[in-house]
């Protein structure tokens, strides 16, 4: 009965959709025309013909690898910083969830040039400190990545806020008594924070691995939706996007689109395994 | 002399946080020729684009506002109904199939969006419900959004199970369990459902895109939208002065929920 | 909203899966037009343009009896995957635009209303010329009007140009190169000309195949052009950047980010840019005049009728339920004076010169400047370009990233071109 909402929603709303891009990842279907059968073709040509698609999990995999646990980290330490008693914490808490409301923003395109461009404040900071022929870090194939991991790193709000959540939920009286037994900060961090609340670390993680394989918006709008300068922005979602919406190729865009759902679901599967014997519920 | 340097590095940390706000800020009061070829403060302050933007879009700016503000106080209200009541039947009912549902739920998380718009437009078309709030909404009611479901499903599972069982012997239904025991305790993950869909929703851009056409039923995105010419020339200064005044009700959300968020658990009697 | 909805037709897999929850019925091709008529027109563009475009509509409203009208808009990135979305769906506006890119593709699928009928009727052909009517052409018959179009042209830094009392002449493409030598100033960080190969249009190198008789695609939608030619203009630019006179690829891929925001010619940082006509009037307004417009350098005796493209096809949806009334706006679109004089050249110059004509004492300098060039132009033979192939736009997007292998130094020209050639045969 709890589940029913969910039922109808996952049914009607979401299964229907899921199937129909299953079954047209078999077909070649560019919107306009009926969807035509071709068996494995898309796949097949996806893994025999198609380098850009091998450049795209490149892209996506080092994004992935780099970003999330920078981003993880980074959160946990603001929202560990945050929790403590220092007063007009409120305040910095919300400052701090700025930038990921501004993330998705079509403004967004516009700021990270003016901080990563050949004139940005990242080049005139580097500039005060004595460094010279600094390069324009967007428009350069080695470095844009990099600056599309800044990005994420730099919206860690809603991690952060979830952490904060978690952290909320950690019993005082743990810590007093540890603190009693004279556990010094590191000690009761490492063995009471981080055991309690990592049902929420584990939540964490698998939602923002997630999300980072399937990083499109801010790759969208910062490249103008080229995943350029030559392809070194190419993620996976953005190409299967070009794929879909550019070249209306839906039944390739599905493809690839369910060979993402299995790599995802093979590391979140990973994570899975390996959650009990780091992930301690109220429950055991 | 600690907490000096920890308000030292916080506040240090923070400025390069919002260094790209304040920049956004700043530019929404300069007059347009500026916002490019000048980095520094403005040689003249100016409400121009507060102005030109509030009405350029054909209706004041405040009915885009309160479009997004209907919009994502009703998905709220879904989200919070609908992702609580599948997040406790996933996280202490017994029922068949639950691993299986449970895999197929985050399954759902992750095929990208971009290959099931297409289909959902058609459902949604055909149902109608086209050029209505209906197709951003209904989903809402329906715990479509996996997010919230794992979150709070991860956040019961955290809880003391021996709370329920305590409650069951004195012969509470899991209904009351649920409504009486699990909810008050779960308020720091119902607090950052709410803000979060509020924010996302508030920031959507393309659903309403396909979903709403005319004018008087735009979000803010869209209405944002408008300022853009990608081929010519931007309105830049109005779509930063507009973004600004959009961004104010999102942070006062937030900063409310924050404090929510904090007070929360004070008083929900976990000890 | 509910006529929109009759004419649903389910694409086989989504009905197939989701047949139980929907009811979707097909739409017949209809005769007669119904009692009352709800229009859904569709446009790109920001708020002022759709204002203008929104003013025509009323005024064409109002000639008819019954007929209501609504408009959308949206930039022209998310415009173009709303519409996708909508034609999947059976659910296109009523009357919508389209470019040369997209043309093929939805007449090909017949997703367009067959104009043949009104043409004659309640649409004037006279007016939009013989020689114009092709371009809105799929297998012999017309599908869409060319409402608009534009021309290549060359804009120019005049101020600059006035400053050192240098006079612009570039009959050939090397006078071009040269005359971007001498106006650079490289110790300065100030550039002769724009490097057109790395940005997203690449209507330049149409220009130059062009020119050269040829196309960049042919009758059967493959390559209409020499590798040889590919090479020879990456070569060109090539040259020019590793003088300093173009920019650097970091640099011109920057400028090249946000429309004519950051145009370098925008920004006083380049003397000479090859450009669309209309360009004039959007980067003039960004920069306060101070340009000129000129023409394109030439290839001695080889082809005269290489100028100009279709800005804006207008057209409708195969199913509307009132195929007259989308036929009469879309000649109100065309050919009608007074509706011009509100929408002015916002995408082009109208087709019709006597519209152009007319339209022009209401003009700013900079755009009677624009329709003067063109009109002037027009005196030289028109050649509409084949109907683009359905995956035209995954070439454009192609060339430019190949460009850019070669600007970054990560391929030379000969290895980008064969490159380009071998991946242009897996989707061709």
């Amino acid at each position: 009965m709890f589940l029913l909402p969910w039922l109808i929603g996952m049914i009607g709303i979401t299964l229907g959709p899921m199937i129909a891009s299953l079954l047209l990842s078999f077909t070649d279907y560019n919107f306009l025309r009926a969807p035509e059968w071709v068996g494995i073709d898309n796949y097949a040509r996806i893994f025999a013909d198609d380098p850009r698609f091998l450049t795209s999990l490149g892209v996506t995999f080092t994004y992935v690898v780099v970003s999330v646990p920078l981003q993880l980290a980074f959160a946990l330490g603001i929202a560990v910083l945050l929790n403590q008693g220092l007063r007009g914490l409120a305040f910095y808490r919300s400052v701090y969830y700025l930038p990921s409301l501004l993330g998705t923003s079509v403004a967004i395109a516009i700021l990270w040039r003016q901080i990563f461009g050949a004139d940005g404040l990242f080049n005139q900071l580097l500039g005060l400190a004595g460094f010279e022929d600094l390069p324009n870090w967007i428009a350069t194939p080695e470095l844009a990545l990099g600056t599309l991991i800044t990005l994420n790193v730099w919206t860690f709000g809603s991690p952060m806020v979830i952490f904060l959540a978690g952290l909320r939920q950690v019993p005082s009286e743990l810590y007093e008594a540890a603190a009693v037994d004279g556990a010094g900060r590191w000690t009761r961090f490492a063995r009471i924070t981080i055991p309690m609340i990592s049902p929420v670390i584990f939540f964490n993680l698998i939602l923002q691995m997630i999300g980072a394989f399937q990083t499109f918006t801010q790759a969208y709008i910062v490249s103008g939706g080229s995943g350029g300068p030559v392809d070194s922005t190419l993620f996976y979602t953005l190409y299967l996007y070009q794929k879909a919406f550019r070249d209306f190729d839906m039944g390739y865009a599905s493809a690839m689109a369910w060979i993402l759902l299995l790599i995802i679901a093979l590391f979140t599967w990973l994570a899975f395994a390996t959650s009990n014997r780091w992930v301690h519920y109220g429950e055991d | 002399m600690k907490r000096v340097l920890a308000h030292v590095a916080i506040i240090a940390v923070g400025i390069g946080m919002i260094y790209p706000l304040l920049w956004m800020v700043v530019s929404s009061v300069k007059p347009n020729d500026e916002i490019f070829s000048n980095p520094g403060l403005p040689s003249a302050w100016t409400l121009d684009n507060y102005v030109v933007g509030w009405d350029a879009v054909g209706f004041p700016f405040l009915l885009f506002l309160g479009n997004s503000a209907l919009v994502a106080v009703i998905s709220v209200v879904g989200n919070l109904f609908s992702c609580t009541l599948a997040a406790y039947a996933f996280a202490r009912l017994e029922f068949r199939f639950k691993k299986l549902l449970f895999a197929a739920m985050l399954a759902t998380l992750m095929l990208p969006f971009q290959v099931i718009l297409v289909p959902q437009y058609i459902l949604f078309n055909n149902l109608g419900m086209v050029d209505t709030f209906l197709p951003l909404l209904i989903p809402k009611f329906l715990a479509v959004d996996t997010f919230f479901t794992f979150l709070m499903v991860q956040f019961i599972r955290g809880l003391p199970r021996t709370l329920d069982d305590a409650a069951a012997i004195d012969g509470c239904g899991p209904f009351t369990v649920f409504t009486r025991i699990l909810l008050p305790l779960m308020r720091p993950a119902l607090v950052v459902t709410a803000a979060f869909t509020f924010i996302w929703t508030w920031n959507d851009f393309l659903s309403p895109l396909l979903y709403l056409n005319s004018r008087e039923s735009y979000t803010v995105p869209l209405a944002l939208n408008a300022f853009l010419d990608s081929e010519g020339a931007s309105q830049w200064g109005p779509m930063f002065a507009m973004s600004c005044l959009s961004l104010l009700p999102v942070f006062l959300i937030f900063l409310f929920a924050q404090r929510h968020l904090v007070n929360g658990i004070a008083t929900s009697g976990l000890k | 909203m509910t006529r929109r909805r009759s004419r649903t037709i389910l694409t086989t897999v989504a009905g197939l899966t989701t047949a139980g929850l929907l009811a979707g019925c097909s739409a017949g091709g209809s005769t007669g037009r119904p009692d009352e008529v709800d229009l859904t027109v569709s446009v790109w563009g920001e708020v002022a343009r759709a204002d203008l475009y929104q003013e025509v509509l009323d005024g064409f409203v109002e000639t008819q009896d019954d007929v209501t009208a609504t408009m959308e808009f949206a930039d022209r990135g998310p415009y173009f995957e709303r519409l996708t979305t909508n034609a999947a769906s059976r659910n296109l506006p009523d009357v919508f635009w389209l470019t040369d890119t997209h043309f093929g593709r939805y007449a090909g699928a017949g997703a367009l209303l067959d104009l043949t009928p009104y043409l004659g009727e309640q649409i004037d052909v006279d007016n939009i010329g013989e020689d114009w009517l092709p371009y809105g052409e799929y297998d012999g018959t017309v599908y869409a009007l060319p409402s608009h179009f534009n021309g290549q042209a060359v804009l120019i830094d005049q101020v600059v140009f006035d400053e050192r009392g240098i006079e612009y002449s570039a009959e050939s493409w090397d006078d071009l190169a040269d005359l971007a030598r001498e106006m650079a100033r490289t110790d300065e960080g100030y550039y002769g000309i724009i490097d057109p190969t790395v940005g997203i249009t690449q209507r330049p190198f149409e220009a130059w195949v062009r020119q050269h008789d040829q196309e960049l695609f042919d009758e059967e939608g493959q390559l209409g052009f020499d590798e040889d030619l590919l090479v020879d203009w990456w070569e060109y630019w090539a040259a020019l950047r590793d003088e300093g006179v173009a920019p650097t690829p970091d640099v011109q891929i920057e400028s090249d980010s946000q429309g004519f925001t950051n145009d370098l010619l925008v920004a006083r940082k380049a003397a000479i840019r090859l450009s669309s006509a209309t360009h004039l009037n959007q980067a003039g307004v960004l920069r306060d005049g101070g340009l000129a417009l000129l023409g394109y350098p030439e290839i001695d005796g080889v082809a005269e009728d290489w100028r100009f493209y279709t800005a804006l096809l207008v057209t409708a949806a195969a199913n509307t339920p009132a195929p007259e009334v989308a036929a009469a706006l879309l000649n109100t679109l065309v050919n009608d004076l007074e509706s011009a004089e509100i929408s002015k050249i916002s995408m082009g110059t109208p087709t019709p010169t006597s519209v152009s004509e007319g339209i022009a004492p209401l003009l700013s300098e900079d755009d009677q400047e624009i329709i003067a060039y063109l009109n002037e132009e027009r005196s030289n033979p028109t050649r509409p370009t084949p109907v683009l192939p359905e995956t035209s736009e995954q070439f454009t997007a192609s060339l430019t990233r190949f460009s850019q292998e070669v600007a970054y130094g990560r391929m030379s020209p000969a290895e980008a071109a064969s490159a380009l050639f071998s991946d242009a045969d897996r989707y061709l």
